[in-house]
């Protein structure tokens, strides 16, 4: 069974909802605090009430909480107001739904928010493996903390909820993009590790500066494991990207690897977009050659 | 001495400096190829050693290096090239062009500290 959180949602909306999903998610309900396990749910679902600037700051908070996971966070909402609508999609609302609707599309938008992410095949793991041992020992060397490696999905189309990104663009036999989005306080530590001073004496320019670096080093050191084969490319310079909610532009046509990473109890993410040119190559196709 | 640090990274620099200072050296940074020649133009009678990244904006470590090799008045100047470049093509590319050492990121500082004497050593032993 799927597990849902529902959060601050009234009598009369968890009894609808049971409803429309008791069939097959347990469901189980509570109401909103700053420290919500919203990652060990399949699905988040929050009753906005009052100001739509508190319920947005709740619906940010629930996305933290998922730590870069693939859960649904839906907010429930009455009206078509689109400017609330937004407002809560900027906050990190993978949906907006009114209960108003008839019940069976709201069941079929649920469940539709419900259908796993794809994860990768065997082959296209040996395309990803050297991304994750690169940033586990970029992390080791530079930072000296432990990067863990936790869980990896494919997405087609990905709105990434951290504070700042470091992208890299690829090019060569295979184009693509490579980012690493961090929240700000894992990023200000980690930085402040790799310059070997106080959490505080970090700024924003180091922290901006040090996430193209690290991005620029997990790239650079894997590209020397696709040699000869069809991933192999070329990097462009390092650019950066601040603020909650920002959309990567990735190559059209092509998923995105999100790779999840735990520092301690933070989370961070990568991104992997590589497309080989030579589109009759299949992922795996001619992986022989990478050093795994 | 002075040592001359060119990346395009502030925390690279930073990184760098943090271990290039406790070896007794004074350093100067550049964030490009071309600051870094203009540093060279003023100090290079007291800069033994230049770092020097590969990937850099407005003039790259390469174009950099071969531009102070072709200077006769930089001859006493070592250069070890730091850089996430680490394929040996890149590596060979870079020797060919005069650099004099090379050190692939990551690294920690005790991996950097031990190429800048272990090259240094064998610049001044040429």
């Amino acid at each position: 069974m799927n597990k849902v959180l529902l959060v601050d949602c009234s009598a009369e909306t968890t009894k609808t909802l049971t409803g429309i999903l008791g069939d097959t998610c347990a469901l189980s309900g509570r109401s909103f605090g700053d420290e919500m396990a919203s990652k060990a749910s399949r699905m988040v679902i929050l009753e906005a009430s009052g100001s739509v600037e508190d319920a947005a700051e709740k619906v940010s908070k629930l996305r933290v909480g998922c730590a870069f996971r693939a859960i649904p966070v839906i907010v429930i909402h009455p009206g078509e107001d689109v400017a609330t609508i937004d407002r809560f999609l900027s906050a990190g609302a993978s949906d907006v739904l009114s209960l108003d609707a008839p019940p069976g599309a709201c069941r079929q938008i649920l469940q539709g928010h419900l259908i796993p992410h794809r994860t990768p095949l065997a082959q296209e793991m040996a395309y990803l493996t050297p991304f994750i041992e690169n940033t586990v020992t970029v992390f080791s060397k530079m930072a000296f903390v432990e990067a863990v490696f936790q869980e990896v999905y494919f997405a087609d189309d990905l709105r990434i909820f951290g504070d700042i990104s470091g992208i890299i663009g690829l090019s060569g036999n295979s184009e693509g993009t490579v980012a690493i989005t961090l929240y700000w306080d894992l990023a200000r530590k980690i930085i402040a590790n790799m310059m070997k001073v106080p959490p505080e004496k970090i700024n924003a320019e180091y922290i901006h500066d040090g996430a193209g670096e690290l991005i620029n080093m997990i790239s650079g050191s894997t590209k020397k494991r696709f040699k000869g084969t069809q991933y192999h490319f070329d990097l462009s310079l390092p650019t950066v990207v601040v603020g909650s909610g920002h959309q990567l532009g990735h190559p059209e046509g092509s998923s995105i690897a999100v790779l999840i990473f735990e520092v301690g109890q933070e989370a961070f993410v990568l991104q992997v977009c590589l497309k080989p040119r030579n589109k009759a190559s299949e992922p795996g196709a001619s992986l022989q050659g990478i050093e795994l | 001495m002075k040592v001359l640090v060119v990346d395009d990274s502030l925390v690279v620099r930073t990184i760098i400096e943090n271990t290039v200072k406790p070896m007794g050296y004074t350093v100067l940074q550049a964030g490009n190829g071309l600051e870094a020649l203009d540093l060279l133009a003023k100090y290079a009678e007291s800069v033994e050693l230049v770092l020097l990244d590969w990937n850099m904006p407005v003039q790259d470590g390469y174009e950099t290096i071969k531009r102070i090799k072709a200077n006769p008045y930089y001859d006493h100047i070592c250069i070890l090239m730091v850089s996430t470049e680490s394929e040996d093509e890149k590596i060979d590319q870079a020797f060919a062009a005069g650099a004099n050492g090379y050190l692939s990121k990551p690294f920690d500082s005790e991996e950097l500290a031990e190429k800048i004497k272990t090259t240094l050593a064998a610049f001044r032993a040429r």
